[in-house]
């Protein structure tokens, strides 16, 4: 019996320690351990990281809005003073948000023609953040 | 006392009244297929849902009723109600169709298949499960509806190849894991003091099997076609309390259970903080993509609970031989996947409220959207108890069994493996899951 004492209390460990709390910010070149809660969240991540002056002139549709810290898309990832936010972690749609701003700006579009197709897919979604309106 | 005689006299009645009710059902005539076309309807509806929604299940109407309600719920069917969803599966009744287009009857299916399917039944069981976690299909739409039309096409075509149910028998990979935790079901068909007559029901069974095999427990689907014709009268439900001291597992099952415990574990990982901590450091350290450390990281544990049986079937046997210990153990460990399976599913049933809500918001535009929690980790606190106990009273399960087992006289020891896999899934479940996976 006591020759499986060891490897089950190995085990244990490791699932705990496995569990222990990191934070990040994004200039630190990593990303927060809930990034990693699916191929969906790392992806969303990464692309916010890279895309965020694009992301804060984007309004996001999930319903967010109702929480008056919430101002744009990249506020679902990465807070107003520099430090990731968990929320995206847990929201496709802010997610799906993401993708589709960066895929269409992939395709060449200005920053006033994603805002324009954001609107349009995501309106009545949810309560929108209250972004200003691109003007160039 | 008083009370003590009410309670197990209202037991008795209640059980009565439902043994007729289920045994009713059974002899109706239109069983099971007037439940099975309907559900074939039903599964078509579910493919159209999955295919023409959004791509991610929280807004995917077909993705959300197959895995956060249909597959929620099985497990709590099927302690019930043992196999009796295979009775009214959809896909064989499609099968059943493509039979009567051919010209000629197919024929048996051959020796060697039926030699070979239990492993190829536990094989397949493993690596659907593996991609299930792997590609996250219940996330999915597409996915979703390519695994249901594959698994309707699988078995149209071994109906087409061999008689009869062949797919539902020897092949299928959910009736594999079905047939596993019927042997912790309730109701069943006995025949009683009247084998003799029942035996003669084994012609017409579509699974090969009858109300006398001592199999029966995992084999039989409940359809009902052993009731008519010739020993059908001696042939009764039964509800009652399921013991899994007088029967035995073949190698492939005793696989089987094995792989299931793996995959549950690594589930029950993914909805908690230790799978992100765990792909964080994988990823971090060894440059590898998602995929692949994930895949690692399934495919470990899978591994890890494997050997933990091989090593304990090593210390169990006493000379008996490896794998008569092996299938012992993993008999043992049954009450252990099915708690664990409940567990989850209770999870899932949790998460399937949120997504409903959503999506009743999204169809009827009743809420203008929602608000998604900052912390999907964190959950109502009597699920978390539910689940925890449920994993111990199956942990529990394992060791009372793996005990009597060894005390049956057939030269086994009682081994602390028997509970050992109960060890991180207790952890686990101390862990607070998500909501949404």
């Amino acid at each position: 019996m006591w020759r499986w004492i060891p490897a089950a209390a190995l085990m244990v460990a490791a699932l705990v320690l496995m569990g222990c709390a990191r934070t990040e910010a994004p200039d630190s070149g990593r990303l927060p351990k809930y990034a990693y809660r699916s191929a969906q969240v790392l992806r969303g991540y990464r692309l916010a990281v890279a895309n965020q002056e694009l992301l804060a002139r984007l309004p996001c549709y999930c319903g967010c809005g109702q929480d008056p810290s919430y101002i744009n898309l990249r506020d679902c990832f990465i807070s107003e003073d520099g430090v990731f936010t968990s929320h995206g972690a847990n929201c496709l749609v802010c997610l799906e948000q993401v993708e589709d701003a960066v895929a269409w700006r992939e395709q060449g579009l200005a920053t006033r023609e994603v805002r324009e197709r954001t609107d349009a897919k995501y309106r009545g979604r949810g309560v929108p953040t209250d972004t200003p309106a691109v003007e160039e | 006392m008083v009370v003590f005689q009410w309670l197990t006299g209202s037991f008795l009645v209640l059980n009565r009244r439902a043994s007729g009710i289920l045994g009713g059902l059974l002899r109706w005539r239109a069983f099971p297929w007037a439940f099975q076309w309907p559900m074939v309807g039903v599964v078509a509806l579910v493919v159209v849902l999955a295919l023409r929604g959004p791509r991610h299940s929280e807004l995917n109407p077909g993705a959300a009723i197959v895995w956060q309600l249909w597959w929620a719920v099985l497990p709590f069917f099927i302690v019930l109600t043992a196999r009796l969803w295979c009775a009214v599966c959809p896909f064989p009744v499609l099968g059943d169709a493509a039979q009567r287009l051919r010209t000629s009857p197919p024929p048996l299916p051959p020796p060697a298949l039926r030699r070979v399917a239990p492993w190829v039944g536990a094989v397949g069981l493993g690596i659907l499960g593996f991609l299930f976690l792997l590609l996250q299909v219940e996330t999915s739409g597409p996915l979703t509806a390519a695994l249901l039309l594959a698994l309707a096409a699988a078995a149209v075509g071994t109906a087409l190849l061999w008689q009869r149910r062949a797919w539902c028998r020897y092949l299928c990979p959910l009736g594999l894991m079905v047939g596993l935790y019927s042997r912790l079901g309730w109701l069943r068909l006995d025949a009683g003091k009247e084998s003799a007559k029942a035996a003669y029901t084994a012609k017409r069974c579509p699974l090969f099997t009858s109300a006398v095999a001592q199999r029966r427990a995992s084999d039989c689907v409940l359809c009902g076609a052993c009731l008519y014709g010739r020993g059908g009268q001696a042939v009764e439900a039964c509800l009652g309390r399921p013991s899994l001291a007088g029967q035995s597992l073949t190698p492939a099952e005793a696989v089987a259970v094995s792989l299931l415990l793996g995959l549950l574990l690594s589930d029950a990982l993914r909805m908690t903080p230790i799978l992100p901590g765990y792909m964080a450091w994988a990823m971090e350290t060894t440059g590898r993509s998602y995929e692949e450390a994930m895949a690692v990281g399934i495919g470990g544990v899978m591994a890890v609970v494997l050997l933990v049986q091989a090593a304990g079937a090593r210390a169990l046997g006493c000379g008996q031989g490896f794998w008569p210990a092996f299938s012992l153990l993993g008999l043992a460990w049954l009450p252990l996947a099915l708690a664990a399976h409940i567990g989850l599913s209770a999870q899932h049933l949790l998460a399937a409220g949120a997504v409903f809500r959503d999506l009743g918001a999204e169809v009827w535009l009743l809420a203008p959207g929602h608000m998604p929690q900052a912390n999907a980790y964190v959950t109502v606190w009597p699920m978390r108890a539910f689940q925890w106990s449920i994993v111990v009273l199956g942990g529990v399960a394992a060791a009372y069994l793996a005990r009597r087992l060894a005390a049956g006289g057939k030269g086994y020891e009682w081994a602390p493996a028997a509970v050992l896999p109960a060890l991180p899934l207790v952890v686990v479940f101390g862990q607070p899951m998500s909501t949404a996976c």
